[in-house]
């Protein structure tokens, strides 16, 4: 029942706003976030790690097709949750002192695009998946085309012409298991039962790793990623790579996973190579980067290839590390974005050259901007350590030389991070800028949440990881049960 | 039956309007009496036996789901056109009138049991729209547009008449129980059949019979678009695959090959023609093109699933279809012409307008939560559980490039600051229609099996 409130109810708060009109849209549309919040926070307190599926709904919805609304969490499923309900708020805060015009649209389709990621993040059913799958996509093309940069044209078509194409082969995908299950259905435990001869696995596998890799975005199908994020207004950047591309990690984890087994021992090299490749093709790229927003796109490449990397891993500790790194990147890239944004506010440019000495104008926001920057190049006892060292340990249980390839990573990214925090708050004052203020109360009501949660989920991580633990476990197990001894 | 001879007594009452001083209430008489025989068509006999009409006309559930679905189709219609009407540019009661007829072909055509009545079921529907299509006599490209119609329909028709013939010669009946019964190996009968096929092609606007379709639909006034590319399809579609379900259990191999070949290549050619289109309404019938593309997919299927998806995609497509060719028309009336330019603001002028156009498209695009993408998934679903996953492949790489020219539109909607002229958003009845219709397509995509039921019962 909770997880259907959970889907529903911003659906309901976009109502809300859009009939509220203009003027009362931000308290509607954040009130309704916090609420939100509230409620995961209340799933999470009540949720029962040994259970498995918990807060499972099953109603039939297109019976003569053996389609069913089926949603529950399992502890995958409850971080994610968490994780979007957490950023929801932040992320329309910090939208307040943007100058985006017609603040109402924006909130609605916010809210519309909240609930089809929890739903994307709780659908037991794949029907239902590709469904809330496709549903994320429209609010944020249109949060893309509407508030995005004089480019936005070109570039968010670009972006939806790439994830469409991955979604409709997912969609034939989808399809062809449906039609080879056991029973005609697409519920999860029924696709579970799916056996597929090798050849078939590596077919499917294929499409869906398409589709996914292209969410992520996993090298070489990232092209669409860099100019997407630049162009589009920062809050859209902030859903896209906070919360969206998790759409496609935690699609490989439900669908891919647990019913392709041979094809992941099979093909999941090549993956974990694709995804290697793209962390040190993407942090190569970053060091050179000239803005700061285009930066983060390709440092946002860099961790979800890390991340993809350990999530073809096969291992306990790869795929807890996707679970921890997947949050932990969704709150870091949010936080780090926001930086991004008062930077733009303040000084007009992204421009790293442009920029220099801000620490001297703001103090504390250096301090916010230190700490974040930190958790993303993962110092110990952030959030980031967590997921980056569980992921290289799976790595490496997995391939000692991917993981010493991946390992670069760590040093390019102290290298690109480092250099433009020194180029934009470091040197000398620029006198141009001595004006700015520090930073306001309601920047910093987001940038406080951003570092608490940083450093509890660095110091405690077992509070997300005895969650997850379970499902886990239980996702690898279908993975060996399912593979046949000779293998 | 009944539903036949009542619409025709509708229609020579709305041609008698006219003098017979009823001008002022044969609309109202038209919706009321349209509603009722909606009702009463599927009240009365769904789900009941199958009755048969002078061994010429079958009445089952596949004749009522198509005739109802016919029905609704031309009652939109009636509702969306009111305003043209009433403006007074075109003869009411000769258009309602002949829209009326037209409406009863179609009705044959979806119910015929006997190869006479596919043929006077396709010149009833089609000899209305001839002269449809050419109602703005003065427009050089209305007149174009119907000439163009008339000569390439009367060719078409002249080809089915061709393969009846040849068909009777190989069987020596029309009823197609008895021609069912002797189909042998003649070849005769194949060439009939093949001839038969090309000219439903030639309706259903298949590539390569479907270069008329962009001068014609561009050409007729656009109220007359929107009933050919809805309510002909639809009766063209549900005609060709009630012959093909009474001629044969299975089709046989030649054909299957041959309309998989055409599905394919409908596709392929329907959607890259519409992406090089500038004009809305001609992007829109190069859109129809494609689609026919994409309900062909299961002709070779006789299935019981088969079936059914392609009613639920008919009518997902005659929804959002009536929906986007009314708001080119409204563009049209404001600014002359309904290129893409000419679309750009319009979300700040028009925002109700835009956002129906952009349901539209999107559910003809086939994304979710629209009807569009239900009819394509069922689609899709039915042709690869018959084993052609290719076709599905080749009909996905054309819904990606359908994305491209739909989009174009929205995008043009939506992101251009260019504030339009004052086109003020008008309060009034179309606007409810065409909110009633947009619920209709979001409600077919999120809950489908309102129509599954019906789909699986014909």
């Amino acid at each position: 029942m909770i997880t259907t409130l959970l889907i529903f109810f911003p659906l309901v708060a976009a109502l809300i706003v859009f009939i509220g009109g203009q003027r009362l849209a931000p308290t509607v549309g954040i009130t309704a976030t916090l609420i939100e919040f509230v409620i995961a926070l209340f799933a999470y307190s009540n949720f029962d790690t040994a259970a498995g599926w918990n807060y499972a709904v099953s109603l039939p919805w297109i019976s003569s097709l053996g389609i069913n609304f089926a949603v529950g969490m399992d502890g995958i499923s409850l971080a994610l949750v968490l994780l979007t309900a957490f950023l929801l708020p932040l992320i329309l805060l910090s939208s307040l002192s943007s100058p985006l015009k017609d603040k109402k649209g924006f909130y609605v389709l916010a809210l519309i695009m909240q609930s089809a990621l929890i739903g994307v993040f709780t659908a037991k059913d794949l029907f239902l998946f590709y469904i809330f799958w496709e549903l994320a996509l429209i609010p944020i093309y249109f949060i893309c085309l509407l508030w995005g940069d004089e480019n936005r044209k070109l570039v968010t078509f670009k972006f939806f012409i790439y994830t469409l194409f991955g979604s409709l082969i997912m969609l034939a995908a989808i399809i062809y298991l449906y039609n080879v299950a056991p029973v005609k259905s697409f519920a999860l435990e029924n696709i579970y039962q799916v056996h597929l001869s090798p050849c078939e696995q590596a077919y499917i596998f294929a499409a869906l790793f398409l589709a996914f890799g292209i969410k992520m975005p996993v090298f070489p199908f990232h092209t669409w990623q860099p100019s997407t994020y630049t162009s589009a207004p920062i809050a859209g950047t902030m859903l896209l790579s906070g919360i969206m591309l998790k759409m496609g990690i935690y699609g490989v984890l439900r669908w891919v996973l647990p019913v392709l087994p041979t094809a992941l021992l099979e093909w999941g090299w090549l993956a974990v190579l694709l995804s290697v490749i793209g962390i040190i093709y993407a942090s190569i790229i970053a060091i050179k980067q000239s803005n700061y927003k285009t930066l983060i796109a390709y440092v946002s490449i860099a961790h979800v290839g890390l991340i993809a990397a350990g999530l073809f891993s096969n291992s306990l500790e790869g795929l807890q590390g996707v679970v921890a790194q997947m949050l932990a990147h969704g709150v870091n890239v949010v936080g780090i974005l926001f930086v991004v944004e008062i930077l733009l506010n303040r000084t007009g440019t992204l421009e790293i050259s442009k920029l220099g000495g801000l620490r001297n104008q703001m103090p504390q926001f250096a301090v916010f901007f230190v700490v974040i920057m930190m958790a993303s190049i993962a110092l110990p006892s952030t959030n980031g350590f967590v997921g980056e060292f569980l992921l290289f340990v799976g790595i490496f249980n997995y391939n000692p030389y991917f993981a010493a390839v991946a390992g670069v990573t760590i040093i390019l990214g102290a290298v690109y991070m480092l250099s433009s925090f020194q180029k934009i708050m470091l040197g000398e004052a620029k006198t141009e800028y001595n004006g700015v203020l520090d930073l306001s109360l309601t920047e910093k009501s987001i940038l406080i949440p951003v570092v608490i949660v940083i450093f509890v989920l660095g110091l405690f991580p077992n509070l997300i990881l005895d969650l997850t633990e379970p499902a886990v476990n239980g996702i690898l197990h279908a993975v060996q049960n399912s593979t046949p001894v000779a293998n | 039956m009944n539903a036949i001879i009542l619409i025709s007594i509708l229609g020579i009452l709305a041609m008698m309007s006219e003098f017979i001083g009823l001008k002022k209430f044969i609309y109202p008489i038209i919706l009321v009496s349209l509603v009722g025989i909606l009702g009463y068509n599927i009240c009365t006999f769904w789900n009941t036996d199958p009755i048969l009409h002078y061994g010429m006309l079958l009445h089952n559930n596949y004749s009522i789901a198509f005739g109802s679905l016919l029905i609704t189709i031309t009652l939109f219609w009636f509702l969306l056109t009111r305003a043209t009407y009433s403006d007074g540019e075109f003869n009411q009661g000769d258009h309602y009138a002949l829209i009326l007829f037209s409406t009863v072909g179609g009705l044959i055509l979806v119910s015929f049991t006997n190869m006479s009545m596919l043929f006077l079921g396709v010149e009833i529907l089609s000899i209305p729209l001839y002269i449809l299509a050419g109602s703005r006599k003065k427009d050089l490209r209305s007149v174009e547009s119907s000439i163009k119609y008339f000569i390439l329909g009367s060719f078409a028709t002249g080809i089915m008449l061709l393969g009846i013939a040849l068909i009777y010669g190989a069987t020596g009946s029309f009823d197609f129980p008895t021609i069912k019964a002797a189909v042998s190996s003649q070849p005769l009968f194949y060439v009939g059949i093949t001839l038969l096929s090309i000219a439903f092609a030639f309706k259903v606007s298949a590539v390569p019979f479907h270069f008329w379709v962009p001068d014609v639909y561009g050409g007729a006034p656009t109220v007359i678009t929107a009933f050919m590319s809805t309510f002909v399809k639809v009766a063209a579609f549900g005609a060709f695959y009630h012959m093909l379900e009474g001629l044969f259990d299975s089709i046989p191999m030649y054909l299957s090959n041959t309309l998989i070949g055409l599905s394919a290549l409908t596709i392929i050619v329907g959607n890259l023609a519409a992406s090089y289109q500038d004009n809305v309404k001609r992007m829109l019938a190069f859109s129809g093109v494609s689609q026919a593309g994409y309900m062909l997919m299961v002709f070779p299927i006789l299935t019981l699933g088969a079936k059914s998806s392609l009613f639920v995609y008919l009518a997902g497509y005659a929804a959002a279809n009536l929906i986007a060719i009314y708001v080119v028309q409204a563009i049209e009336k404001s600014k002359g012409e309904a290129s893409v330019e000419n679309f750009s603001g319009l979300a700040k002028s028009n925002p109700f307008l835009a956002f129906v156009m952009a349901l539209s498209l999107i559910s003809l695009a086939g994304i979710p939560p629209a009807a569009g993408f239900f009819g394509k998934f069922y689609l899709f679903t039915e042709v690869i559980n018959a084993g052609n996953v290719s076709l599905v492949l080749i009909a996905i790489l054309g819904s990606l490039i359908s994305v491209y020219y739909y989009f174009k539109t929205i995008i043009a909607m939506y992101s251009s600051e260019e504030i339009s002229t004052s086109s003020t958003p008008a309060f009034g009845f179309t606007t409810v229609i065409l909110a009633i219709m947009s619920i209709l397509v979001v409600l077919i995509g999120l809950f489908p099996d309102i129509l599954l039921q019906v789909g699986i019962n014909i």
